[in-house]
């Protein structure tokens, strides 16, 4: 099971293109084993975790602003530098994009261990994850889009939407299976876009994409609302 | 068009429209307050971090609770209940049966608009044209019952009036040392 993320790793108002972030999380649940280890890699490096490590890593990264996330890495992982050291050169972006990577994986947790894709196809369309953090304050969240939303219609919109930092991209694959799913989410760190960069090749004046990504957020706040009306 | 406006509720209808006007401005005062709190806040958490918060603006737009009102909406969600207050009040002078089933109506309506339909419909152009028309109605309605009241009463010339004015006229001996 490998789950992979992409976006614009940097910000918008400095380069729009699209990349892999560089980051994918592999699950290994060995024959007969209770847990899983764990392997991230990208271009750069590659790291070997098991259970322990891996959930000391995403509890201490849990609900940390971008800024806090590098402290934490070289706090956890001192013996890799690679690691630790090159986020400190990163972009926020980018960092948040590495901390919606673990906030992903424990919200699939059971289900990316055995690779229920099922399962997981239930979980990752019109619903939303916290990261929660035992503070006060307003609490981040990412969205993923409904199913109808991520048509071939839509594609030229999702993919500018991508490119200026208000959607990525999630993809689960079983390589057991060959089966993949694919999603697109609101990341974390939400920038406040002005409507001129809306516009692209394919819509000229950008009025098509705004209302796209207004009807998405439509989505999101009657989700969260209807969430909010009927948790207890 | 005569037999349709009446002064009288004319002024009622003024005194209601004025409440919701009170409503509506109020609401904006309170939403553009709470923007200009969170601007300020935006704009120091920029300094800090400025891929994440980006241009100010849109992202108060994009955050629910500082999203600058929509007037048609908000209005139309508040638009129901001077309505019902006028009906009530027009059913305290010799209320005709028609009057009484209209406002039993706009009961019923009110109540499915504040627990359902407003919250549902409020932004559809519809339903923003329907409580507009509902107006308009209890207008014209009630202008029309009003003046119908007035021709009856021209008609018959103070049925009622000349005994109370035999009692407001008639002198108690004791008043008479004070005049």
């Amino acid at each position: 099971m490998t789950i992979t993320i992409e976006g614009n790793r940097h910000s918008f108002q400095l380069s729009q293109q699209i990349e892999n972030i560089g980051i994918e999380l592999d699950i290994i649940l060995p024959e007969g084993a209770q847990a899983p280890n764990y392997q991230i890699r990208s271009e750069q490096f590659q790291v070997q975790l098991d259970a322990d490590r891996f959930n000391e890593l995403s509890e201490s990264i849990k609900g940390k602003s971008p800024l806090d996330v590098s402290l934490s890495l070289q706090r956890v992982l001192p013996n890799q530098p690679l690691f630790s050291g090159s986020f400190l050169r990163r972009s926020q972006t980018e960092t948040s994009l590495f901390q919606t990577l673990f906030l992903i994986y424990n919200w699939v947790d059971i289900e990316a261990k055995y690779s229920q894709m099922q399962s997981i196809n239930s979980k990752v369309y019109d619903d939303f994850i916290m990261d929660y953090a035992s503070r006060v304050g307003s609490v981040p969240d990412i969205y993923f889009l409904k199913v109808q939303r991520i048509s071939t219609d839509n594609m030229n919109y999702i993919q500018r939407l991508v490119q200026i930092n208000l959607l990525a991209k999630a993809t689960f694959t079983a390589q057991a299976f060959g089966h993949t799913i694919t999603t697109y989410f609101i990341p974390l760190l939400k920038p406040g876009v002005s409507k001129e960069y809306f516009s692209s090749a394919n819509d000229k004046t950008g009025d098509k994409t705004y209302k796209f990504w207004k009807q998405i957020l439509a989505d999101r706040d009657a989700r969260l609302n209807y969430w909010s009306i009927n948790r207890f | 068009m005569e037999q349709v406006f009446n002064t009288h509720i004319w002024f009622l209808f003024i005194g209601g429209l004025f409440s919701l006007l009170l409503t509506i401005v109020i609401l904006i005062a309170r939403q553009e307050h709470k923007r200009y709190i969170e601007r300020g806040r935006l704009e120091e958490a920029r300094r800090a971090n400025p891929e994440g918060v980006g241009d100010i603006e849109a992202k108060l737009d994009d955050t629910p609770s500082f999203r600058s009102i929509d007037i048609p909406a908000e209005t139309t969600k508040w638009g129901i209940q001077p309505l019902l207050i006028i009906s009530f009040i027009s059913l305290f002078d010799q209320s005709s049966t028609l009057e009484i089933i209209c406002a039993f109506c706009l009961v019923l309506v009110t109540i499915l608009h504040e627990f359902y339909l407003a919250d549902r419909f409020a932004s559809n152009m519809r339903y923003q044209i329907f409580i507009g028309i509902l107006w308009l109605f209890f207008f014209c309605m009630l202008s029309y019952k009003a003046n119908d009241r007035e021709k009856t009463q021209h008609a018959l010339p103070q049925s009622g009036v000349p005994k109370s004015t035999d009692t407001t006229h008639h002198k108690q001996p004791g008043d008479t040392s004070i005049t």
